[in-house]
């Protein structure tokens, strides 16, 4: 009789701190139960074929359906209120697709003269100063010809300002330019087309440049066919300058518009998350948010063209479209360190 | 030799008493010097060595500086393992030494390697050890606010970043300083950074790059000494200024001169102050804010250091300007004092109740004090003690004294005593005893007991030896407790031989009449009957008992387990994880939201949260995680005091359910730091794939996955979260860098300055320091498409005029947005990945062997890779084969004990039979009060153990006397039970009175401790019931028979 008792109590003893250290192992499955019963319907691991689905997931319920990848988020109202969504209509819409480039204003070559004398003698007098505005046929000097001792006058070109005086009266003209008369009325900006970019610039194109406090509209006029300066070619722009605001020198930004396209179905871009690897939107029906991932085309940075995986008119998520991406896959939130 | 103990205690007495004077001095000075803090410091032996490496990726992190810190540390003596992880930005290699080291030793190790490697890594990173603290170090926290309406000196509203400018120049150097503070650690707001934005047009304008204006920056910044010149006999230093100190400064620096215009830096950016590209945040109450955290020396008395802190924030408020003060928001002190207050009151409740039954049942009030002033003095002698070994006063630590237990031993002697002296005084009628024969009379009681009773205490300290082999966390949270009663043990025991002697030879002086007073009369009167009933029924009695043991022993098994019952701090901390990539920004937001709906608790005080990483990389957390405290009301103030804390915590769980993207965590601040710090593979089983390509890691660990989750009994098997960063890559095209004639470099240095910002130096405002930074501005940062059309010039200036010298970044490099291992993990210097898996409905020991032969025949790693197996399985393996050895080594050591006391197997036995039958009464007790089985109650059940056994042997010794004098069996045993009814019922009365206290309480830190009472008061009752009428039955059957022997024996002898 008192020979089994001690034996009794080792096993009892035992049993008893086996009891009490088996506990932390309870606990820490008590955890990460908390992860899975978080009212997401998702996988216990991001695997993609991940076929384990045993008895512990068998309480989650695992959408899988023809359509997208079946990954679904269900919110209470209180929940989409509180997440502030956007919801936006699946539809036709156009792509602006744009290149921003650089470029200078340079004058237009036809749009400066040289005033040269057209028979060599004195300079008798030479009005115009550096910045002074001439019109075409106008008077602006007087030269005494060598030869004929002839005084005969100097008549304006072109209409302009003059840019450049390279002579004063009682000089030879010697052969020499005198003034030089440029119109900035029109300029040309030359941007730098890069062999990347070249394929996508054409003729015709529509642009916005932007100088330092002015912008305007215009076409892209023509192309260099030759990259004579550095690698790039140079597309130019005529710039109606009335006022002068386009002063050439000045480095200018344009944003070259290198397609206009009117796609049947798009999406705004905010609305596309990467779930699971593949671009997706979530599809709202009721407080059900059902991610569908994308065939995408073209996309300008604002809205990107959906060629497969929405049907038309589906209501998807916009703003905050990242929380829903957030809910979905938060089982899978961890801190390890 | 116990003998000339107690004789040189009754004839040194006075001695002896002034002894004690001694001891309580050394005890009160002790006291002062005692660490203090509400639980025992769990943390491990631990260094993390932090290198912060601004821009670089996790990848880049692990090659360039990981790697290099991690070889280096290799083969350091006492180290454990190392363990590490590259994040964005950080570094953090985490040394772990074996067990015992010193610190301080393990951190100047650490330094001489570092200093050795520093070289290797990239220039400017500069590798850091964490502050000297440990997982309790986190004492006060507090907030740097504004009240509203307040402005800065120059007409602005505070915002984050002057906040944190505060709060880094003037609060932090001030609250450093405090004695015991480690280090302040700051997160939140913005370091303030002046910013220089090039607008890459008017760069292109005029010709420049990125890189000349952060030279111009560089080269105009700067103060010169020249020496000094003497004029007149006097010396003038001569020194140059030219730092920076402005804004309007640092527009008009030079960038490059065209065509005698000096294009100035103004011409070509944007200066303005900025935000620097942060990697943690905080938020108070659902707003941004400035938190701050002071971080306790290692060692220190964190209710001491918390204070003093407490104290320097109100003398900083003072200093700080006008409208800016400190929130404090968390403070260790509350926590601390409450559980001090816990214990105090406990032990106050239990030395009271204690006093109360020795004077009600030794009926002599100097007796009873006597017996009282054991308490006092084993306590200060046991907080000698602590001090001495380094044990922390803490809930755990005293949680398990029960001065009944320590009383005890006195209890016995006194006892004793007073019924000899009672006897010897009835002896010689009205004459008061002489000296000599008090102290004789004195000397010869204590000698009868003294055995017994220093075996008693001998074997109740014997039986907490199984606590001293538990390891790891529970080796740290047990062994204090352990530690302490074994040392109030010891005192007591030293004291029952030497003080205890000496005061009653001292005191009782006199008449010593000894009444019998009711109650023990009235037990007499009850326990007569029933020992005789007990005696006769002696069979049916073990028969019921055995019953009873296996009955319990059932019931055992039926009920719930849990580790430790986790100290409720007061606080609740909800760590909010969001998914992999979520920026601090969107954090921040889901954050705010979360503590919006925290604040509408009416229980809630305050709400605070750290996101990301702190200045101080003490616990890196990526931006997609938060740590939040919720601070609560005093009970009082709630609008219903009786919800309880998980309630409430079900309730707060269920409101932040409402929020999206989040996943909580709820546990408590101390708690929360622990696991950080600690942190390891936390599932039953762990297995580890090592090697170098992570996606072949990553393979691996998932086609481990696949073979592990079909393995019956696993459950949540998953594998490690390593990749899903999104990254933005910007990849040099070589060919086209072969084209144009550029570097990688160059492409590397336009993006790295463009996104990330280059330093170009430091603004001064007296200490204040501030970095200045080129780079893109905002609306461009912003714009990914905005990088490939960022130009970049080209190397060769020789080319003029109209043509460009500039390649558009898209030119030679792509952009490619993919996922990227968002953080790596290392240990002991090798990747690693690891799957975990729980076990549920299955016998953890089988299900590892069958995984390991599962996985070694299905999953085929590549040469290069291997496996380790961790997780709780082997600690709680390695724990079952120490305890299998323990256990019994120590109920052997009982018994050896036992057999020293009485020469005597059979006896050895009966006594221990009382074991088993005081665990019934444990179980029992958790039954009625639906406790779970805990290690604190276990220790309760190794308690309880102990104090049978003293029960048994107080009783059997007697008995034993008896019969050596030669008094019949029954008789013997009924005189003897009934002499030593006493001091049985005495012992066991305070010892269980004792604990009501603490079974009771329920204020902060109780239910630690009351699971420990509970078993030891239910464990006390029936194992008292039981020794009192089985153990005497037991005696009977055992020697009983060998009576019917002897006396068969004699029978045969006698014709022969």
């Amino acid at each position: 009789m008192t020979i089994d008792r001690p034996l009794h109590v080792l096993a009892l003893a035992a049993a008893l701190m086996a009891c009490a250290l088996a506990a932390p192992a309870t606990a820490a499955a008590a955890t990460s139960e908390h992860d899975h019963d978080d009212g997401t319907q998702t996988h216990g691991s991001r695997d993609p074929d991940d076929n384990h689905d045993g008895d512990h997931e068998a309480d989650h319920e695992v959408d899988h359906e023809e359509e997208g990848h079946g990954d679904a988020v269900e919110l209470t109202a209180a929940q989409v209120k509180q997440a502030q969504l956007a919801i936006a209509t699946a539809g036709p819409g156009t792509i602006r697709q744009t290149l921003p480039v650089f470029g200078r204003i340079e004058a237009i070559p036809s749009r400066t003269a040289v005033v040269q004398a057209r028979f060599p003698g004195q300079i008798i007098s030479l009005t115009p100063d550096v910045g002074e505005s001439v019109s075409r046929g106008a008077v602006i000097g007087m030269v005494e010809a060598d030869d004929s001792l002839q005084r005969y006058a100097l008549r304006a070109p072109i209409s302009g300002v003059v840019v450049e005086r390279m002579a004063s009266p009682g000089e030879a003209t010697a052969g020499r330019s005198l003034l030089r008369i440029a119109d900035f009325g029109e300029v040309w900006a030359q941007l730098a087309i890069f062999p990347s970019q070249i394929s996508r610039v054409s003729v015709g194109q529509a642009l916005t440049v932007r100088g330092d406090d002015i912008t305007a509209d215009a076409q892209i006029d023509w192309i260099a066919p030759a990259a004579d300066h550095g690698p790039a070619r140079m597309a130019r722009v005529v710039l109606p300058n009335p006022d002068g605001r386009w002063a050439p020198g000045n480095t200018v930004q344009a944003e070259i518009v290198t397609a206009l396209i009117d796609a049947e179905l798009v999406v705004e871009t905010r609305a596309i998350q990467q779930v699971e690897g593949q671009p997706s939107v979530f599809v709202r029906e009721g407080n059900r948010f059902e991610a569908h991932a994308l065939t995408l085309g073209r996309s300008d940075g604002r809205v990107t063209e959906v060629l497969g995986g929405l049907a038309p008119g589906a209501n998807y998520v916009t703003a905050n479209s990242y929380l829903l991406k957030a809910e979905l896959e938060k089982s899978s939130a961890s801190h390890d360190h | 030799m116990i003998n000339a103990i107690v004789r040189a205690a009754v004839e040194q007495r006075w001695l002896v008493l002034g002894l004690m004077l001694v001891w309580i001095g050394i005890g009160v000075w002790s006291y002062r010097a005692l660490p203090i803090d509400a639980v025992p410091d769990i943390t491990n032996v631990q260094v993390q060595i932090n290198t912060a490496a601004p821009g670089y990726s996790p990848l880049e992190t692990e090659q360039r500086v990981t790697f290099p810190v991690e070889t280096a540390l290799s083969g350091l003596p006492n180290l454990a393992y190392t363990r590490s992880l590259s994040r964005y930005a950080l570094s953090q290699v985490t040394v772990v030494f074996e067990e015992g080291t010193d610190l301080y030793f393990a951190r100047n190790l650490i330094n001489e390697r570092l200093s050795a490697v520093r070289s290797q890594l990239p220039p400017g990173l500069e590798p850091e050890m964490g502050p000297i603290s440990t997982g309790l170090g986190e004492i006060f926290m507090y907030a740097v606010r504004a009240e509203p309406g307040a402005t800065q000196a120059d007409g602005r509203p505070w915002d984050a970043m002057a906040l944190r400018e505060v709060q880094d120049w003037i609060i932090r150097p001030q609250l450093v300083l405090t004695p015991g503070v480690a280090e302040v650690n700051s997160i939140g707001g913005y370091n303030k950074q002046y910013h220089v934005l090039p607008e890459p047009q008017k760069l292109l304008a005029w010709g420049l790059s990125m890189a000349d204006v952060n030279e111009a920056l560089a080269r105009n910044n700067s103060n010169r000494g020249a020496g000094y010149v003497e004029r007149n006999g006097q010396q003038l230093l001569v020194r140059s200024p030219g730092l920076l100190e402005t804004i309007e400064d640092i527009e008009q620096v030079v960038v490059t001169h065209r065509d005698g215009v000096p294009v100035l830096v103004r011409d070509v950016a944007e200066v303005a102050l900025g935000r620097e590209l942060r990697s943690g945040a905080a938020t108070v109450n659902g707003e941004e804010a400035v938190l701050g955290t002071a971080m306790m020396l290692l060692g220190e008395n964190s209710r001491a250091v918390a204070r003093d802190v407490a104290e320097r924030v109100e003398t900083i408020n003072r200093s700080l300007p006008d409208g800016v003060f400190m929130q404090p928001l968390y403070d260790r002190t509350t926590l601390v004092d409450k559980a001090i207050k816990t214990v105090q009151k406990n032990l106050l409740e239990g030395a009271l109740l204690v006093i109360v039954v020795l004077f009600l049942l030794l009926g002599n009030v100097r007796a009873a004090l006597i017996t009282a002033a054991v308490i006092p003095l084993a306590m200060l002698a046991t907080i000698t003690g602590m001090v001495r070994t380094g044990v922390s006063a803490n809930l755990m630590s005293l949680g398990a004294l029960d001065f009944g237990l320590i009383v005890d031993g006195a209890v016995i002697v006194v006892e004793n005593c007073i019924r000899r002296l009672s006897e010897a005084q009835a002896g010689t009628r009205d004459r008061v005893l002489a000296l000599k024969e008090r102290l004789h009379v004195v000397y010869t009681a204590t000698g009868e007991v003294i055995r017994p009773s220093l075996f008693g205490v001998g074997i109740i300290t014997v039986v907490y030896i199984p606590i001293f082999s538990l390891t790891g966390v529970e080796g740290k949270m047990f062994h204090p407790m352990a530690a302490t009663v074994v040392m109030a043990l010891l005192a007591a025991m030293v004291l029952s031989v030497t003080f205890v002697p000496a005061a009653v030879a001292v005191f009782m002086r006199g008449r010593v009449s000894e009444r019998e007073n009711l109650a023990v009369r009235g037990a007499k009167r009850i326990y007569e009957p029933l020992l005789a009933a007990a005696l006769k029924l002696r069979w049916a009695l073990v028969a019921g008992a055995t019953v009873l043991v296996i009955a319990s022993g059932w019931l055992a098994t039926t009920l719930g387990s849990e580790f430790v019952p986790q100290l409720d701090e007061g606080d609740i901390a909800v760590q909010s994880l969001r998914i992999t990539g979520t920026g601090l920004g969107q954090s921040l937001k889901l954050q705010a939201q979360v503590e919006q709906r925290v604040s509408e608790f009416p229980q809630v005080a305050v709400a605070f949260a750290r996101v990301g990483t702190a200045e101080v990389a003490t616990d890196p957390m990526p931006p997609n995680i938060a740590d939040g405290y919720v601070m609560l009301k005093p009970r009082g103030e709630w609008p219903d005091p009786g919800l309880t804390k998980t309630e409430l915590i079900e309730q707060m769980e269920e409101a932040l359910e409402e929020l999206v993207a989040n996943n909580y965590e709820f546990s408590q601040p101390i708690q929360l730091r622990f696991n950080e710090l600690i942190s390891g593979v936390r599932a039953d089983l762990g297995i580890k794939v090592f090697g170098d390509d992570l996606d072949q890691l990553l393979a691996g660990a998932q086609a481990i996955q696949r073979v592990v989750a079909t393995i019956d009994g696993a459950a949540d098997v998953r594998v490690e979260q390593v990749s899903g960063l999104p990254v933005l890559s910007v990849i040099p095209d070589r060919m086209a860098l072969a084209r144009y004639g550029v570097n990688v470099q160059d492409v590397q240095d336009l993006v790295a300055t463009a996104v990330g910002g280059e330093s170009a130096g430091l603004i001064f405002d007296g200490d204040r320091r501030f970095e200045l930074v080129v780079r893109l501005p905002e609306r461009l940062r912003q714009d990914i498409r905005t990088l490939e059309n960022l130009p970049l010039m080209l190397p060769d200036p020789g080319q003029i005029g109209g043509e460009p010298r500039y390649l558009p970044l898209g030119e030679v490099a792509r952009v490619e947005l993919a996922p990227a291992p968002a953080q790596i993990s290392r240990e002991n210097g090798k990747r690693r990945v690891v799957v975990t898996a729980n076990v549920r409905g299955r016998d953890l020991g089988s299900f590892v062997e069958d995984a390991q032969s599962r996985i070694n025949g299905e999953v085929d790693l590549p040469a290069g890779y291997w496996l380790d197996y961790g997780g709780t399985f082997e600690q709680l393996q390695s724990a079952s084969q120490r305890l299998a050895i323990v256990v019994p080594v120590t109920l052997l050591l009982i018994l050896g004990l036992l057999l020293m006391a009485f020469g005597s197997l059979k006896d050895a036995l009966i006594i221990f039979t009382g074991v088993p039958l005081a665990l019934t009464g444990g179980v029992a007790m958790l039954w009625l009060r639906e406790m779970p089985l805990s290690i604190s109650a276990g220790v309760g059940f190794i308690a309880l153990s102990g104090v049978a056994v003293l029960n048994g042997l107080v009783m059997l010794s007697f008995i034993r006397e008896l019969r050596a004098d030669g008094v019949e069996l029954e008789r013997a045993i009924r005189q003897g039970a009934l002499t030593r009814l006493r001091p049985v019922l005495m012992t066991a009365l305070v010892a269980s009175l004792g604990f009501v206290p603490m079974a009771l309480n329920t204020g902060t830190g109780a239910e630690v401790q009351r699971p420990l009472a509970t078993v030891v008061i239910g464990g006390i009752v029936s194992s008292t019931l039981l020794t009192l009428l089985l153990l005497p039955a037991l005696y009977r059957i055992v020697h009983g028979r060998e009576n019917e022997q002897n006396q068969r024996q004699d029978d045969q002898g006698e014709p022969a």
